[in-house]
């Protein structure tokens, strides 16, 4: 929970939109102890770059 | 709320009426404004500087006014939801996202057009005004001032004029405005008029002198407003109309009516039974409803935070020192933005010593979601009074603006228990009373 990271991502994720530059947004939890859905998600985006 | 009775004369409500009158007012100049395409400097409730815009003739945008004004007429929710497509997450301040839709929408908003900023000025009393002027920043490539106001160091140790540590802060935040009427001319292509600057004191003045005033007459039993309802009106002609004629005739006209109420013991409701205390910011998405959960129960504001910290701590009732303008002008920012950070992050201790003077039955603690900057403490605010005072206390939960965060009924149901509670303790005292 840090909200002006929050606030600031809006900025930066329209921008790298308009620069046409793929980017992933991970959304964990101080107290999260399991990774294996972030892991997903980032080897999904990862492929997504590599077979785009 | 009251109204007038055949056994009262017109004054009886006359502060809601004319309030609201007042905001019509403002917000048809601001639509005007829009049509024109002219200036306008976006402020904050907490430090507005509107002593110095209004110098150079600058009309003033609250956002923070513009978004609750969206909860209170129910449209809040379009507002959020186009933010949130737009980017924004569910978890950051519901008053931002509601503005960022307002610009979206070309500055469409329930009670007309609201301008483009000009300039946008903010203090460091909020953590959310620094992110939140940036946006407008890169939306309309405007300056935004960025006023630092030394706070508190440690709880309970505050200097005042005449201290060595003071004057160092004073004479810092003076800097600052300097800086601020450099940008001002420069925006304007207006020289700056000290003796004007010396008219909207004397005006913000009378208006401080008022707001003490209001919130003093509250002693009286039964209590002569309410503090979340009638106070939420008074709180806008407060921020909205300051250092202006209108503003201090305002508040002498309220005085007026709250001591004639005072006089003649008219209250808010038609039995008075609980005098409570309201900490946090209001739930808008149901504001009357919200109300009529404590007033059912003979339930009363008679005082609370948001009044404090939302008035920019004008509550103190600081008086500028005509004489010396600049100097005074400093001293009373710093004096009242200190108060409204402390209204926040230090109210245990206030609250306190409201308990006696207000006759004091129970306080009401509202955390909100959208809003942590006034929230985070409250559960350790409430620990210390209730450590400090045998007072009853009830720690609800809701938001200020999104309405999905609002359960009326579990509301409702802690409410109810509230009330039983401090029904149960009042019948226990009296029979004590009576054992005695």
């Amino acid at each position: 929970m840090c909200e002006p990271g929050l606030e600031e991502q809006v900025a930066y994720t329209r921008a790298l939109d308009e620069a046409n530059i793929p980017y992933f947004v991970s959304e964990f939890e101080e107290n999260m102890t399991s990774f294996d859905h972030l892991g997903l998600q980032l080897e999904t985006f990862v492929e997504n770059l590599l077979f785009a | 709320m009251t109204t007038a009775t055949h056994d009262h004369p017109a004054l009886v409500g006359r502060g809601n009426v004319e309030g609201a009158q007042l905001f019509r007012q403002w917000f048809q100049q601001l639509d005007a404004v829009a049509a024109e395409g002219g200036h306008a400097a976006y402020v904050f409730v907490m430090g507005s500087m509107t002593e110095i815009l209004r110098t150079f003739d600058l009309p003033v945008v609250f956002p923070e006014i513009n978004s609750l004004q969206t909860a209170v007429r129910h449209v809040a929710h379009e507002y959020l939801n186009e933010a949130e497509d737009y980017g924004y997450s569910p978890d950051i301040c519901g008053y931002v996202k509601a503005d960022v839709a307002l610009q979206l929408r070309g500055g469409q908003h329930p009670m007309g057009r609201i301008p483009k900023p000009t300039l946008a000025v903010l203090t460091n009393a909020c953590n959310t005004y620094i992110k939140w002027a940036e946006i407008w920043e890169r939306l309309y490539r405007i300056p935004i001032f960025v006023l630092d106001i030394p706070g508190t160091r440690q709880a309970g140790r505050l200097s005042w004029p005449g201290d060595p540590d003071f004057e160092r802060d004073r004479r810092y935040v003076q800097g600052q405005l300097e800086e601020l009427i450099a940008l001002c001319q420069r925006l304007t292509g207006k020289r700056f008029d000290i003796d004007r600057l010396r008219e909207v004191m004397a005006h913000a003045n009378a208006m401080s002198q008022g707001w003490q005033r209001v919130l003093a007459l509250n002693q009286s039993r039964p209590a002569v407003f309410n503090a979340v309802t009638d106070g939420t009106i008074y709180l806008g002609v407060s921020n909205g109309f300051r250092g202006t004629a209108e503003g201090s005739q305002y508040f002498a006209r309220l005085v007026e009516e709250l001591e004639y109420k005072a006089a003649h013991g008219i209250g808010t409701v038609n039995e008075e039974r609980f005098r409570l205390v309201f900490v946090g910011v209001p739930c808008y998405p149901i504001f009357r409803r919200f109300n009529e959960m404590f007033a059912e129960h003979g339930g009363v504001f008679v005082n609370s935070t948001y009044l404090w910290f939302a008035a920019g701590g004008v509550n103190l009732g600081y008086t500028y020192d005509l004489q010396r303008p600049l100097e005074s002008l400093a001293e009373g920012v710093l004096i009242s933005v200190r108060h409204a950070m402390d209204s926040m992050f230090y109210s245990d201790r206030m609250l306190v010593e409201l308990i006696d003077p207000y006759g004091v039955d129970g306080v009401v603690y509202h955390p909100i979601k959208s809003c942590r900057t006034v929230s985070t403490g409250l559960a350790d605010n409430r620990r210390v009074l209730m450590a400090s005072r045998d007072v009853s206390s009830l720690f609800i939960e809701s938001d200020m603006m999104d309405r999905r965060v609002v359960s009326e009924a579990q509301l409702k149901n802690r409410i109810d228990a509230f009330f039983e509670g401090m029904a149960a303790r009042k019948q226990q005292a009296a029979l004590q009373g009576r054992e005695r």
